[in-house]
């Protein structure tokens, strides 16, 4: 049998308002599962298929109950005895005038009769009321399997009230803050799922299992994106060719505006993937640009076929070199590679000292060379501790973040010196190494390796 | 002149990736075509050595692929692709992309796939070039040694030639080395016809060594470096039905009277004690003339009697509470003052806008009812 088929099935049930789709969106780790403020915006019972890789489990965000005294009622008038309790509450979600009487009970019982645990939320910040009792009996009434979820929403003045009462309906009842709880809290929930259904403890057991990896993976994932927002962001250059000194020099406000821009769109993708690792397609960022250091403005000489003036002096000495290896051919070996060393010589040097004529050289009419206006790249040593900072200081808020949780994250102050003062020695030493090169625009063998110390702890 | 503004490449990694291997590829081509053309033209009459054509297209593949695999392993990667992002051509953007590519997780195995199809692409070309010659071209392959003779040669070529020994015309024999042995001092006679015998030879050592391991060593990367990247990419996935909400909607509120003055008839329906409500009473200027009592608390003949109640009620819910449905339906019926409260142990409290405003845009649509909400609580 595969996870499929036995996949764990939860119904969010419950009163409206008391943080059903906040429980579902922190559990299946989805925020674009609308939370609204008003009551009823719940119209339809909708489900949430969790993979995690190796296993799943369901979870079904349902309307609140609106008429709960009605149909108890009416259930009561449907059974005469405990036995044909459940068959009343199937006869019901199939009743076309319950469908059009009570169309939010029908939709929050029908994925119980199909199958799906009960788990019924309560306001532990409210003093718990008799009227909840005829929500409780009617849950009651399905015979399924059953946890009570009290979600603390202002405060957690009537936990203990509320968890009496509860302990008389349901067979596991949790304290569950959707908005605060931490990933131990969230797994310690669904190992609590699965005492609910033996049947499920397998599967969820490797959902448990799959989000822990998935966790550590997350560090690793995001490593890898600070390695390549750093590596772009120290290694960009914008530049624009032009014919004259003074062009090259008109051009800096220009280029200068261009080159921040790409730079703030460049750690703005990096934080949005950062995000998405985590699942928060929606969130919201208040930050501040990133500060880039001034005087990145250079211009420099530009020769034939638009190489600077190593290029062009790199592949005259080699085009020498091999003319004067074919000479040496030629000659059977008897010139003792001269051939080949002195025209590799002659070539380097002549097209070092002679590059700044072909500047001046027309070829009916197009340059030969020319100026180029560059901004960029950034050597300023701090700079890849700024990137690391702004970077790493997200991934903190979003390791903690819960997805019910849709305020906008603010970027502050970081706190990456204490975070490096905790890495061991080699590491730091690694890392300020890494920076180095990063500033000498040098390549960092396993730079996400390099980084990845940053996210742990 | 480009002034337009720099776009960040959404796959920008991606293409990074697909430039450097473009360039690696082109190198590796371009260098078979070169090495390759200048090995198999041959001096004037068209000689070329045999034995420098085993060094180009046996020995270099495989020392390289015995280096390129074993250092990455036990190294850093030393292969064409890290090699050719060393040359000093490159421009600044395709630098860029090397480096971005170094610095990436794994990258030692994505240049060593680039190398792998690098040196495909090499022995591509020299079949290419192979062919192109011996078809427009005659090439006389021969060869020369100062120290070695055909019997010692023939061992080695014989066991070079092992992986297609079902190959028959491209096994090498020793007449044939005989006979195509050359000197530049010596001239023999009539061994001319035997010149061209090699080619089946030639052919088959390429195919062998320098493309079929190649694609071999080509294959076995790929799949690593797709393991890898698939290994990196495993994310947690949600899939859900559409999502049934409705709208919030616009806001519309009902207007709130902090008193009224008309005799009205009490209905209880949270159930809030005495205390409380005697507290109440004294701040409402109407009088009190009977009391009902509708809702999760009424017994079914009290619920009745206030569904029929037409008079004016004041009408007590919990303020925190939504508004249910059953409220709603029992409000359609009669007409009055709605007043959610908000308490706690130390009595009244005033009620949270939120709540508050769930309230007034309840009652906005009930319209004999009127939202209730007193001042001095």
């Amino acid at each position: 049998m595969s996870f499929m088929d036995s996949r764990a099935s939860f119904a969010v049930v419950g009163h409206p308002n008391k943080g059903k789709s906040s429980i579902v969106s922190t559990l299946s780790r989805n925020d674009s599962i609308k939370i609204s403020q008003q009551s009823g915006t719940t119209v339809e019972s909708s489900r949430y298929k969790i993979d995690t890789g190796n296993a799943g489990f369901e979870l079904i965000d349902t309307p609140g109950f609106q008429r709960p005294k009605k149909v108890l009622a009416w259930l009561k008038n449907n059974a005469e005895s405990a036995d044909q309790r459940a068959s009343a509450v199937e006869k019901f979600i199939n009743d076309e005038s319950c469908k059009k009487m009570f169309p939010d009970e029908v939709q929050l019982l029908t994925p119980l009769v199909q199958g799906a645990a009960i788990l019924y939320v309560v306001d532990g910040s409210r003093p718990y009321g008799i009227e909840y009792e005829s929500e409780m009996e009617i849950l009651r009434w399905t015979g399924r399997p059953s946890m009570a979820l009290i979600n603390p929403i202002e405060n957690e003045s009537h936990v203990e009230s509320w968890k009496s009462a509860l302990n008389q309906f349901f067979k596991i009842v949790r304290v569950f803050n959707p908005m605060q709880a931490d990933f131990s809290k969230q797994t310690a929930l669904l190992e609590a799922f699965s005492h609910l259904e033996p049947r499920w403890r397998k599967t969820l057991t490797q959902v448990i299992e799959d989000l822990q990896s998935h966790q550590q993976m997350r560090v690793y994932q995001s490593a890898e994106l600070l390695s390549a927002l750093l590596t772009d962001l120290c290694s960009y250059q914008y530049h624009q060719k032009v014919l004259s000194e003074s062009q090259a020099k008109s051009l800096q406000p220009l280029l200068t505006k261009q080159y921040s821009e790409w730079m703030k769109q460049r750690e703005k993708k990096a934080f949005d993937e950062l995000c998405e690792i985590f699942s928060h397609t929606q969130c919201q960022l208040e930050k501040e640009d990133i500060n880039l250091p001034p005087d990145l403005f250079d211009s420099e000489q530009w020769y034939a076929w638009g190489l600077n003036k190593q290029q062009l002096a790199t592949v005259s000495g080699m085009t020498g070199a091999i003319a004067g290896a074919a000479v040496d051919a030629a000659v059977a070996g008897h010139s003792l590679m001269l051939g080949a060393i002195g025209g590799g010589v002659l070539g380097f040097t002549s097209a070092w000292f002679g590059a700044d004529k072909l500047v001046k050289l027309n070829v009916k009419g197009l340059p030969l060379g020319g100026y180029q206006a560059i901004v960029g790249p950034i050597k300023n040593r701090n700079f890849p501790y700024v990137v690391i900072g702004r970077f790493v200081y997200l991934f903190n808020i979003l390791k903690s973040k819960n997805h019910a949780d849709r305020s906008a994250i603010s970027m502050s102050e970081n706190h990456l010196k204490d975070k490096i003062e905790v890495m061991q020695k080699s590491e730091t030493k690694e890392l300020h190494l890494a920076c180095k090169r990063l500033c000498s625009q040098k390549s960092v063998s396993n730079l996400a390796d390099v980084l990845v110390g940053l996210f742990v702890g | 002149m480009n002034t337009s503004s720099p776009q960040i490449n959404p796959n920008q990694v991606v293409t990074n990736q697909v430039n450097t291997t473009r360039l690696v590829i082109f190198v590796g081509f371009f260098l078979g075509l070169f090495v390759s053309w200048g090995l198999l033209i041959g001096d004037e009459q068209g000689r070329v050595n045999v034995l420098h054509l085993l060094i180009v297209y046996v020995f270099l593949p495989l020392v390289s692929l015995l280096v390129s695999t074993s250092t990455i392993f036990f190294g850093k990667g030393i292969n064409l692709a890290n090699l050719t992002s060393l040359l000093p051509l490159w421009s600044q953007a395709q630098q860029r992309a090397f480096l971005l590519q170094k610095n990436q997780h794994h990258s030692k195995w994505q240049f060593f796939f680039q190398s792998q199809l690098a040196a495909l692409f090499f022995s591509i070309a020299s079949l290419l070039v192979l062919l192109i010659l011996l078809i427009s071209t005659d090439v006389n392959f021969i060869w020369r040694s100062t120290l070695l003779n055909a019997e010692q040669i023939f061992p080695v070529l014989e066991f070079l030639a092992s992986p297609w020994n079902f190959w028959h015309s491209a096994q090498p024999n020793l007449e044939l080395l005989i006979h195509t042995q050359d000197s530049r001092i010596v001239t023999k006679q009539n061994t001319a016809n035997y010149f061209s015998d090699w080619w089946q030879f030639i052919l088959a050592a390429q195919l062998f060594y320098a493309f079929l391991l190649r694609l071999i060593a080509m294959s076995i990367s790929l799949l690593l470096v797709n393991y890898y990247s698939k290994k990196e990419n495993k994310f947690y996935r949600v899939s859900s039905s559409k999502q049934s909400v409705s709208e919030d909607t616009p806001i519309a509120l009902a207007s709130i009277v902090n008193n009224f003055e008309e005799d009205y008839a009490l209905n209880n329906w949270c159930g809030i004690d005495s205390e409380l409500l005697q507290s109440i009473e004294s701040k409402i200027k109407g009088n009190q003339k009977t009391v009902i009592l509708a809702g999760p608390l009424a017994s079914d003949s009290d619920q009745m009697v206030a569904e029929r109640w037409q008079e004016i009620q004041l009408l007590i819910v919990k303020g925190w509470e939504p508004p249910l449905a059953e409220l709603s339906d029992f409000m359609q019926n009669g007409n009055g003052y709605l007043l959610p409260l908000d308490w706690n142990e130390q009595g009244l409290q005033k009620l949270q806008s939120k709540h508050l405003n769930e309230w007034r845009r309840f009652v906005v649509n009930l319209p004999r009812w009127q939202l209730l909400q007193l001042e001095k609580i």
